[in-house]
């Protein structure tokens, strides 16, 4: 049995690589989008605070899955009336990573923003900073430390729920062990599910694990630092 | 001499709560104002119309010239010349005491950073924080920040000062430090807006000083006139209570 996973486990890591790259893309990316998303909720513009507000709830309010098989099996559809594209399930994947974790991202940006007393604004309006001298240099400073712990957790979620992903085969974690198991199977007719699925759970495991002491580790700091 | 600062028919409601209601002042260059008042009255509130952290919704101010109501008028212009000094001191708690001086005039004033550190050189020593200046607000007592949050605002050479009951918040044995340096800010010239209840300092230093209440200036006059001798049965009350 060791023998037949070590065998196997340079396919499995295989997998394990793609669900961190997709992962880690898509939470860039959607801390790059959730940052103004989540400004924009908290702007006195109306239109700029229920733009902002559809984003989140749209995406926030639809399942992982259904938004992944949306965007692999319905919008190429659409979109092959007007151009000439495909989707890949990699994109596919990061796409529906990117909009979950953004919409998500921004709720946690507008709680941060909002966690900043009122005075810290009324200093920088008072010197004569402009709203982007005042957010660059005043709030987001402050608010990123409150932001990191729950961004973290976040990011543990996004990473567990990429685990949806082999249902468009795409190539994570799951998808490899199912393909493993499957080849096994047929190849040299060997049942290995148990062994191969408690695998997947410690590799799972030990890649949230890091995650949650990371939090935890931040939340300490963030609490000691405060006056 | 130029009015330096010039309310005209100023009103000004928080919902269906009128907190002003037709406050007209004119306010020197060099002058000293101490605004006194029960709480509620709209002392805050006045003060912040200066700077436009609260909008005014008729009337209007002119400061050094400038118009608040005037559509053309950059309201960053009038933050550059009016300093404000609060209640909660509000420094930037993840920058340094010196990075908290420097960041409006390097940022807001285009100051070169080795320029901006002179000025706040010079300010911080001038209020005895220069030693401390690596610091973060958190490590300095309540009256060394608000020395601090005075030198901030200083640092971009305004030609008003506003203060917001700037010794409310402090413990007792602190509060002479702070009204040391406004008084030596008053000396020195500085057009000043002064909210608080310190009633020494108004009498010693106030050129003038105003009684608000209910939105309006019920009475104004010398310190010694006002203190010794009011006119107004409201003032008397106010004084009786807090003398």
């Amino acid at each position: 049995m060791v023998e037949m996973l070590v065998e196997n486990m340079p396919f499995l890591l295989g997998g394990a690589k793609n669900t961190i790259i997709v992962s880690l893309l898509g939470m860039i990316i959607a801390v790059i989008i959730g940052v103004p998303v989540g400004l924009m909720r908290l702007s006195k513009t109306p239109w700029l605070r229920s733009s902002s507000l559809i984003y989140i709830e749209i995406w926030r309010g639809i399942p992982f899955i259904i938004s992944l098989l949306f965007l692999y099996f319905v919008l190429p559809e659409i979109l092959k009336l007007f151009w000439k594209v495909e989707i890949s399930q990699f994109t596919a994947m990061l796409l529906t990573c990117v909009l979950w974790t953004s919409a998500n991202a921004a709720e946690i940006v507008r709680g941060a923003v909002q966690a900043i007393p009122f005075g810290q604004t009324e200093a920088g309006l008072a010197l004569g900073m402009t709203y982007v001298q005042r957010i660059r240099l005043i709030v987001l400073p402050q608010a990123v430390r409150i932001m990191i712990p729950p961004m973290i957790g976040l990011f543990t979620l996004l990473l567990k729920g990429t685990a949806i992903g082999f249902i468009i085969e795409f190539r994570e974690l799951i998808r490899v062990g199912q393909i493993t198991i499957e080849r096994l199977i047929m190849v040299r007719r060997e049942t290995a599910s148990i062994e191969i699925y408690t695998l997947l759970m410690i590799m799972y495991f030990f890649m949230c694990y890091p995650l949650t002491r990371l939090s935890t580790y931040f939340e300490k700091r963030l609490s000691k630092g405060r006056n | 001499m130029n009015a330096m600062i010039h309310f005209i028919d100023v009103h000004k409601s928080f919902g269906s709560k009128q907190v002003l209601a037709g406050i007209n002042l004119e306010i020197k260059e060099r002058e000293v104002v101490v605004i006194l008042g029960p709480s509620g009255s709209g002392k805050s509130t006045m003060l912040r119309c200066v700077n436009r952290l609260v909008e005014i919704d008729q009337g209007d101010v002119i400061i050094d010239g400038m118009s608040l109501r005037d559509p053309k008028t950059n309201i960053i212009k009038i933050r550059e010349e009016v300093g404000m000094v609060f209640q909660q001191f509000n420094l930037f708690p993840h920058k340094t005491v010196l990075e908290n001086v420097v960041m409006a005039p390097i940022y807001v004033r285009k100051m070169k950073r080795s320029e901006a550190t002179d000025v706040a050189e010079t300010l911080l020593k001038k209020v005895g924080i220069w030693d401390q200046a690596l610091k973060f607000p958190a490590q300095l007592s309540g009256g060394q920040q608000q020395r601090v949050a005075i030198t901030r605002a200083l640092a971009m050479r305004p030609k008003v000062m506003l203060f917001d009951e700037v010794t409310s918040a402090l413990d007792p044995e602190m509060i002479g430090e702070v009204l040391d340096v406004m008084k030596q800010l008053a000396r020195e010239s500085m057009t000043m807006m002064v909210v608080t209840h310190e009633m020494g300092f108004a009498r010693e230093v106030a050129d003038r000083v105003l009684f608000i209440d209910g939105g309006v200036i019920v009475e104004e006059g010398m310190p010694a006139d006002i203190f010794s001798n009011p006119r107004e049965q409201r003032t008397r009350e106010f004084l009786s209570k807090v003398l």
